[in-house]
């Protein structure tokens, strides 16, 4: 059973008078529980397929479901709900909200979800614990260290127990010590929560750790180490 | 030149950021030159009025005269001498006068006025009054006893073109004197001040009524322009010789002087009050826009461009939007002047508040004075400019390196730590993160909320000033003139003639008193009258009040400085002001003659001695009012148990229009009416409405401002978050709740703002409530204001208050939805890759 579907995926933009396919034709379907790395070189397309996944972006043409919602019929509205309610996101610059506290950062999304008050909290520090960042949690992001912060990006992500959790070159910014850490530890969550990570990535440490590799070349698929190709 | 074009780029490249600076910089230069102008015209046009129909720009008398106004000081009518005057260079003409006061009786009634005697065939060349003729003909050369008067005066005294009208004075031997004169020509100069009181006869008529046969009392002289009057009057001196004087307009009208010099202080304020804002305004952007290109700089620096070459970029940037906002602001000012000048901007709603600036008439004519206009434009540049040396001074002194990183200390941290712990953002969870969003960045609220506090505070304390100086004019007029509410015939407000009066003060007394509200009531007889000295004529209005009453009505008992107040049934004594008793020159115990009209026309002298003299330091009080004993003056007037006016006082002043109108429904029927002090004094109320009128024009400006500040502010801070709000919608935040949390940020510097605002205005009034501002500098301008003194002491009135304070508030608020609808409409992908 695919959580995602995409089928026939277009993406095109438009720069001035320039036409850039940044995708064609992608079909591809991601089930409960994986943990699958999009990889390519710059500009092959991962980040945009990211995007749409993470109903973000809408495709040029062709179909992306989420569970049983096709994100093309979706208003702005309910795509906005869509990311609240199932979707975790995780991204290359951390991307906190620089007033929060590491606490209150993880609480953020069950804030909008309205999750009452202790249950938020409580929530939010055992994800703070998880993620081994008990002590720190009333620290300000730009009292936390790059992996620090990119862990509380996981916690962030993972709080709200979405169906699936986007990661953006998480490791990018990150040493490789504290990226191999990072990894380890969303595999490890992957593992006991059994929440489904879909990263885009061209760090070789991802792609060893990751169980599906998914390769993108110019916007279409070269390789897909899965046998789960047929929609 | 490439420092210039990389700054223009940047000026360019962040469009509505320019465009908002621009915008402040040109309503705020276009406001002061408007503002400017308007005062400025207002200024010229009594300065000009009052000279050209009236003064000439010098006079020349026997030394001594202009202080003593005593016709011994006379001099000979030298035309050898005028002559001489004549051919001095500037100078257009010279013109003999003869100047002095004297009582015009008509058939309705008398009136004090000024004379004055001309040549009418040399007159026109230094004044216009031949211009504003609008019925008969002007003086001419063969005319003998023939007057020319304003229309507004004949109207009073009841005289028309062939009408024969009576001046009665005093002669230059001391000797009362009398004659009677066929009225030829009436005019109307438009300035109250002077079609009420000025009436003009043939030189030969003057010099015969005043026993001055071969006098003149003055040499009128026009010159080519205004502003060479010193010059002229420094060169004519050695020339005259010691025995003359040499006075130019501005000693002739000190009053007219000093009124101008109030209006210009008034409008200092009011410019240094927008200029402050507009000021703080681009400040904000400017140090905005640098700052969020931090990392840019840091990129110029590291690819090795000097200090001095960026902080030059920064300055030109600056320099760049005040040039455009300079143009454009002096285009708008220039273009609503030059419209106003031509077309004039009608006021005739408040004509009397305007003429109490004698020369002004209902409509004002803006006027650009170059000077002025240069002074403000340069202003606004440097205000532009000078926002920028700090911002661009610290940007100079980045560390390539940091600055590239964006880890440039000064630009988004701050060196306060909001408290951690707080169980705030449980509560207000989005009140909670705009108020740490503004504490990112406190210089940059600081100034946002400092703008609004500078704007209110300043509005709120100029507002009390004017409600103390209102107030004060109000109690006053109330406490030494008029009481609450007069009953009294009607019509005679307009002629305070005797031919009009109450036949049974009892009757009406007993009505009034059956009101509850009325605590006091007295009776009087009010006329106008002229008092002689053995030395001078002047005009009075005359006074009749019951010793032991008026004073539960009014407090001008309270306010004698020499002497005593009347007794009941004090026979032929009077008590003066002392600006009057100064002018007689008469002390106290001292005889004086007071002239009036009877009701049946014929004239009524009556000689009094000086008990008592009064000083309520206001002009008019001082100086136009006389007070007898109201038997007495029912004697001189021949009117025997008939009174002008009953005056009542209530317990509070704010009853007095509701008791009068009851009253006049109990009146209806009669020939008698009530009379609130604002319908008494209407040029008070005017004059009330009048700069009521000029405050909102200010708080106008000030909100536009202070709306385009906090718009420019949030939205630099919006854009500076474009990731952060890029995030948040990823995550699933509503748009609704990202437009919510930018309004929740102007909500708070706005109550900031106020607080402190309203904080140091209120300190600031209420301080010098209790101390009092003193004005004295400008007391000549005070004092021609009904019931003003040097001292003001400003009155915090909260209903007056309010209503600005609240919009001043949801301004700025309003201002903060463009840039909330902005951030709540971003697209996530592209906000979160926004660099």
């Amino acid at each position: 059973m695919f959580i995602v579907r995409i089928k026939q995926v277009f993406k095109r933009y438009q720069q001035e008078s320039l036409f850039i396919d940044a995708l064609s034709d992608i079909n591809l379907g991601i089930s409960r529980g994986e943990f699958a790395a999009l990889v390519g070189p710059s500009g092959s397309g991962k980040t945009t397929l990211l995007n749409l996944i993470g109903a973000l972006d809408l495709p040029t043409s062709g179909k992306i479901w989420i569970e049983d919602q096709e994100i093309g019929r979706l208003s702005r509205h309910e795509r906005s709900h869509l990311r609240l309610k199932k979707l975790g996101f995780i991204f290359q610059e951390y991307n906190l909200i620089p007033v929060l506290s590491a606490l209150e950062n993880v609480e953020y999304v069950m804030l909008l979800q309205g999750v009452g008050e202790a249950e938020r909290r409580e929530r939010a520090m055992n994800m703070l614990r998880e993620v081994r960042l008990d002590g720190l949690e009333h620290r300000r992001p730009s009292q936390l260290s790059g992996g620090q912060q990119q862990r509380v990006a996981v916690a962030r992500a993972m709080v709200s127990e979405p169906i699936i959790v986007l990661a953006d070159e998480p490791t990018a910014n990150l040493d490789s010590n504290t990226g191999a850490a990072l990894l380890d530890l969303m595999r490890n969550l992957n593992e006991t929560h059994g929440i489904t990570f879909v990263f885009s990535s061209h760090d070789p440490m991802v792609i060893e750790r990751a169980r599906r590799v998914v390769r993108l070349k110019d916007g279409q698929i070269i390789s897909d180490d899965s046998d789960q190709v047929s929609l | 030149m490439k420092l210039l074009h990389l700054a223009w780029r940047n000026v360019l490249r962040n469009t509505r950021r320019s465009i908002n600076t621009i915008i402040a910089i040109t309503v705020g230069l276009a406001a002061l030159i408007f503002v400017w102008s308007f005062i400025d015209g207002m200024n010229e046009q009594t300065i000009e009025n009052n000279t050209t129909y009236l003064t000439g720009h010098l006079k020349i008398h026997k030394k001594g005269f202009h202080e003593d106004k005593a016709l011994y000081l006379s001099m000979p009518y030298d035309t050898v001498q005028q002559t001489r005057l004549s051919g001095l260079e500037h100078v257009i003409a010279v013109t003999p006068r003869i100047e002095d006061k004297a009582m015009l009786s008509g058939d309705k009634e008398a009136r004090g006025v000024k004379v004055i005697g001309i040549d009418p065939t040399q007159e026109p060349k230094v004044t216009t009054i031949a211009k504003a003729i609008v019925a008969g003909r002007y003086l001419q050369a063969a005319d003998e006893n023939s007057i020319v008067l304003g229309d507004n005066l004949a109207k009073r005294a009841g005289l028309n073109v062939g009408d024969q009208a009576v001046l009665v004075t005093q002669a230059r031997d001391g000797s009362l004197a009398a004659d009677r004169y066929n009225v030829v020509g009436l005019y109307n100069s438009g300035i109250d001040m002077i079609d009420t009181s000025h009436v003009f006869i043939p030189l030969s008529a003057a010099q015969e009524l005043y026993s001055l046969w071969g006098q003149i009392t003055e040499w009128a002289v026009r010159i080519d322009e205004r502003q060479r009057a010193e010059n002229i009057a420094i060169r004519m001196k050695p020339d005259l010789g010691t025995d003359f004087e040499v006075l130019t307009w501005k000693q002739l009208l000190p009053g007219m002087v000093q009124m101008v010099r109030f209006h210009e202080m008034m409008t200092y304020i009011i410019i240094f009050i927008v200029i402050v804002v507009v000021a703080v305004g681009v400040a904000n952007t400017i140090l905005m826009g640098v700052m969020e290109r931090t990392r840019e700089f840091g990129v110029m620096l590291a690819l090795g461009t000097r200090q001095g070459q960026i902080i030059q970029v920064v300055l030109l940037e600056s320099m760049l939007l005040g040039l455009i906002g300079l143009l454009l602001g002096t285009l708008f000012g220039l273009g609503i002047t030059t419209y106003y000048g031509a077309t004039g901007i009608d006021l005739t709603q408040y004509t009397l508040a305007m003429e109490t600036m004698p020369g002004l008439s209902g409509h004002v004519f803006p006027l650009v004075r170059w000077d002025h206009l240069f002074l403000v434009s340069f202003v606004t540049l440097f205000i532009s400019i000078l926002p920028a040396l700090y911002p661009a001074w610290q940007v100079s002194r980045f560390q390539p390196v940091e600055a590239i990183r964006g880890s440039v200390k000064s630009t988004t941290h701050n060196v306060f730590k909001w408290p951690s712990k707080t169980t705030a953002l449980r509560r207000f969870p989005f009140w909670s993160i705009a108020l740490r969003s503004l504490w990112r960045n406190p210089r940059r609220s600081a100034l946002t909320s400092g703008a609004t506090a500078f704007g209110l505070g300043a509005f709120l304390f100029l507002y009390a000033f004017t409600d103390g100086f209102f107030e004060q004019m109000i109690n006053n007029s109330i406490d030494f003139s008029t009481s609450h509410v007069q009953i009294e015939p009607r019509g005679y407000r307009d002629e305070l003639s005797p031919a009009l009066f109450i036949s049974q003060p009892e009757t009406i007394l007993a009505q009034a008193q059956q009101h509850p509200e009325v605590v006091a009531a007295a009776p009087r007889i009010q006329v106008e009258a002229m008092i002689s000295s053995p030395t001078q004529i002047e005009p009075l209005i005359l006074t009749g009040v019951d010793a032991v009453l008026e004073p539960q009505v009014t407090k001008l008992d309270k306010m004698i400085v020499k002497g005593r107040y009347l007794q009941k049934n004090s026979a032929m004594e009077i008590v003066l002001g002392r600006k009057l008793a100064d002018e007689l020159d008469v002390r106290l115990g001292e005889k004086v003659v007071v002239t009036t009209q009877l009701a049946d026309g014929s004239l009524g002298p009556a000689a009094y001695h000086l008990v008592g003299i009064y000083q309520t330091d206001n002009e008019i009080f001082d100086r136009t009012l006389g007070f007898i004993d109201l038997t007495q003056a029912q004697i001189l007037l021949a009117m025997p148990e008939r009174i002008s006016t009953l005056t009542l006082r209530l317990d509070h002043r704010d009853l007095s229009q509701q008791v009068a109108d009851d009253l006049n429904q109990e009146l209806t029927g009669t020939n008698y009416q009530a009379q609130s002090w604002q319908q008494i004094m209407p040029v008070l109320v005017q004059m009330i409405d009048v700069s009521r009128l000029m405050f909102y024009v200010v708080l106008v400006i000030v909100f536009i401002v202070v709306a385009i500040g906090v718009t420019n502010t949030l939205f630099m801070s919006v854009l500076e978050r474009t990731r952060e709000f890029g995030v948040m919608l990823a995550m699933g935040t509503e748009p609704r709740l990202i437009v919510r949390m930018v309004v929740y940020e102007a909500v708070i510097l706005g109550l900031t703002g106020i607080f402190i605002g309203a904080l140091i205005g209120v300190s600031l009034a209420t301080y010098y409530g209790s101390h009092g501002m003193d004005l004295s500098a400008f007391s000549g301008a005070t004092g021609r204001i009904p019931g003003l003194t040097d001292v003001i002491y400003p009155v915090l009135i909260f209903n007056n208050l309010w209503l600005p304070t609240l919009l001043l508030f949801l301004t700025g608020v309003a201002g903060a939805f463009f840039p909330a609808v902005r951030a709540a409409r971003l697209e996530p992908v592209t906000a979160i890759r926004y660099a």
